[in-house]
């Protein structure tokens, strides 16, 4: 026992040690809520890399429109995504009750709109939730499309997938925003649309 | 006439997506809409009509079918488009494809309705008035009415929320002519 020129450790006490090298130790408790262990570094349980999937951008305030033409209802701007980077985004919608109309959603990708409207709900007078979810694929000046836009809506409460849409001619250039669009069927129904997110995909 | 209004937000005490506090419009639109419709008059509903950048637009649709070719999706024109229909179907199906394309033609709409008021308290970080040149391109606000729209303006850093509404245009000379009725749509709007 070495020569005690500070405080005692003891087994059961709940005590802070400094300075101690713990080699091969077995940690048996499951809780790690008091460790800090942001992965952001060494220091902080190791950095973990990015992941395959990166958040580009959202709009996370719900915008709700009557109007039976397309407007622009969520907008996600400042964007910078290379035109050969996969890009996907999802929102949520919903439509009101009000008259025996549909709803739709659509895409309009920098200054083009490669796919109008499609209508994601029922065209019964109820209300109705859902979401869409876009595909963009690498393109270039020969691969000029082929993305995708797939609804989900309800029909008299149950959930259904109301199928997919080719979205075409995407633009050739670096995506720099992505606006979902969106038009009602009569407007006496309120359609909304709420936490549009847009995602890179990892292309190394 | 397009009017355009600043959104009043309001915490929902819940957390958006983003992480962030989340906050949303007071009234949906079609609550709006009532309100406007009941105390100042008729909004533009009709499906023909879509209000964008460029300014009102009277739409036109119509829907053919095309023959596009199946290697690079060109469209042919109508020469080979009659050349191709005259093959044998397998061999049509080979080298081409039919489509419905729906093409949406707009014509400046009439100048009662092709007119802008944006709201004083919307101004730009310098002050200066917000014009539709500020909005994005390619920006449709359709008709009836929009609410909580996140658009950023020119010359912005951040995003604003917006809200507009697409009004007849008798109704539009009546709000023009009469700034009390004016500014009762915009508290029905902005308050």
């Amino acid at each position: 026992m070495p020569t005690p020129t500070g405080q005692l450790a003891t087994l059961g006490g709940v005590e802070t040690l400094l300075n101690k090298t713990l080699t091969a130790p077995t940690i048996t408790a499951s809780d790690w809520t008091t460790a800090t262990h942001a992965h952001t570094s060494d220091a902080t349980g190791g950095a973990v890399s990015a992941g395959a999937l990166t958040r580009a951008g959202g709009n996370t305030t719900e915008a709700t429109t009557t109007s039976t033409t397309i407007v622009s209802l969520l907008t996600v701007a400042s964007l910078n995504i290379p035109s050969l980077t996969p890009i996907l985004g999802i929102a949520s919608l919903k439509k009101t009750a009000g008259a025996a109309a549909s709803a739709s959603v659509g895409l309009t990708v920098n200054a083009t709109v490669p796919r109008e409207p499609v209508a994601w709900s029922s065209t019964a007078n109820e209300a109705d939730w859902g979401y869409v979810k876009y595909t963009i694929p690498p393109h270039d000046v020969t691969y000029k499309g082929g993305g995708c836009i797939e609804v989900s809506g309800t029909v008299g409460g149950l959930a259904s997938i109301r199928g997919a849409t080719y979205a075409d001619y995407l633009p050739n250039a670096a995506t720099t925003s992505f606006i979902l669009n969106a038009l009602v069927g009569n407007a006496s129904v309120t359609m909304g649309a709420d936490e549009l997110h847009v995602y890179v995909l990892a292309v190394s | 006439m397009l009017c355009i209004f600043k959104t009043p937000l309001e915490p929902t005490g819940t957390i958006g997506g983003d992480g962030l506090a989340k906050v949303r419009a007071k009234r949906p639109a079609g609550d709006v809409q009532l309100g406007v419709e009941a105390a100042i008059g008729k909004c533009h509903h009709g499906p023909d009509i879509q209000f964008r950048k460029e300014g009102a637009k009277r739409l036109t649709l119509a829907t053919a079918i095309v023959v596009k070719r199946r290697a690079d999706g060109s469209k042919v024109n109508d020469t080979e488009a009659a050349s191709a229909k005259a093959q044998p179907k397998p061999f049509f199906d080979a080298l081409y494809t039919e489509e419905a394309v729906t093409t949406v033609t707009g014509e400046i709409a009439d100048a009662a309705l092709n007119r802008v008021k944006v709201s004083p308290s919307l101004v730009k970080p310098n002050g200066s008035p917000v014009t539709l040149a500020d909005f994005p391109e390619n920006f449709a606000f359709g008709n009836g009415t929009t609410v909580g729209v996140k658009v950023r303006l020119k010359d912005s850093a951040e995003p604003v929320a917006l809200s507009w509404c697409l009004l007849e245009g008798p109704v539009a000379d009546a709000v023009l002519a009469d700034a009390g009725r004016y500014e009762a749509l915009r508290q029905l709007m902005e308050e």
